[in-house]
């Protein structure tokens, strides 16, 4: 769905820079393996919150001394988050309203 | 497989667009991004070497999970804002080598270009000059000129009771002023000059350079002079204003 990756990439940032192939791991187990991102589709989506100024980045070393670019949440993108969780909150609580209780337990 | 240099450079660059240029930052390159990619890619076989995995085999998950390469790069490509740019650099490059190689078809070009800018520059100067803007007054399209005929013979002159019995008619007018045309001599200077109602430049309101105009409060004669007498007869020259001629 659009904007879903936006809203995940933010939120992961929300704890402090992070590396591309960090946040696709902090995605990946944060939902308990539920959204699987594929890694080629994270990169134009971060270059696109990069050119919005969510985010900025800088080219920094990894905990395994590795080259990394790192990626941090900026104000503007704080803001966003905010706004973008509220959305999400009150779509997936609509959601479960329509689709009811659960019928049969899995 | 390594490149620490290219990395470095890229480094070096990625730091000095975030420092140096804070609205239009530098474009980041596709070296850049594939450096990042290929971080991406060691990051990740890493991690997977560090759950038990082979190196070989690592890697090529790696790769696995990344997806399509070759589509990342490109929609990294198609996301920059740049992209316009770029094509339309080539096209200007590939434009200016077309010409230079007929010169005698570029030249034609030029010159009709030319022309043709001229000739419509010209024209709409006129069309400026006598439609658009007619008269330098207040409401040009709310001024009228009030003519007199008789059934036998032709036009008729208005007289000065004719004048002023028309501008007690405020139902009808705004403000009436009389103009009439003399041509006078001036220092052997032949002048068309408009002997006018006092209350002219009142009524009609047109912009003044220099000096002032004339109201219905002067009991003396004064004379304004159009920009166009004032620079031949005088040159231009600003101490004209005041004395009495």
């Amino acid at each position: 769905m659009q904007g879903t990756l936006d809203v995940l990439i933010l939120r992961t940032l929300l704890f402090g820079p992070q590396h591309g192939q960090g946040i696709a791991r902090a995605i990946k187990e944060s939902s308990d393996h539920e959204l699987l991102v594929e890694h080629g589709a994270l990169y134009p989506a971060l270059q696109r919150l990069e050119e919005r100024r969510w985010i900025s980045a800088r080219w920094g070393t990894s905990s395994n001394n590795r080259k990394a670019r790192f990626y941090s949440l900026t104000k503007s993108g704080r803001e966003r988050l905010v706004r973008e969780s509220s959305k999400w909150r009150r779509l997936a609580a609509a959601m479960s309203r329509v689709l009811g209780p659960e019928t049969e337990p899995s | 497989m390594e490149t620490p240099g290219r990395r470095d450079v890229a480094r070096a660059r990625t730091r000095d667009g975030a420092q140096l240029i804070s609205f239009f930052r530098r474009r980041r390159t596709h070296e850049d991004f594939a450096d990042e990619i290929e971080a991406h890619l060691d990051l990740e076989a890493d991690r997977l070497i560090g759950e038990g995995w082979t190196h070989d085999r690592a890697r090529e998950e790696a790769r696995r999970r990344f997806g399509n390469v070759a589509l990342a790069r490109e929609r990294f490509y198609e996301t920059s804002r740049w992209i316009w740019l770029d094509q339309f650099v080539r096209d200007l490059r590939y434009g200016w080598r077309t010409l230079c190689q007929s010169p005698s078809f570029f030249a034609t070009a030029v010159v009709t270009l030319m022309v043709g800018i001229g000739l419509s520059t010209m024209a709409f100067t006129v069309f400026n000059a006598y439609v658009l803007r007619p008269y330098a007054v207040r409401s040009p399209a709310g001024l009228h000129h009030i003519g007199w005929r008789s059934e036998t013979s032709g036009g008729m002159s208005f007289r000065w009771n004719d004048y002023l019995e028309l501008e007690d008619r405020n139902d009808l007018f705004d403000g009436v002023v009389a103009e009439t045309m003399k041509f006078v001599t001036s220092e052997s200077h032949a002048l068309a000059a408009g002997l006018v109602s006092n209350n002219y430049f009142d009524t009609l309101g047109p912009r003044v350079l220099l000096g002032r105009t004339f109201t219905a409060m002067d009991e003396e004669p004064v004379a304004v002079l159009s920009n166009q007498a004032w620079r031949r007869l005088y040159a231009g020259d600003e101490s004209v204003v005041g004395p009495r001629a």
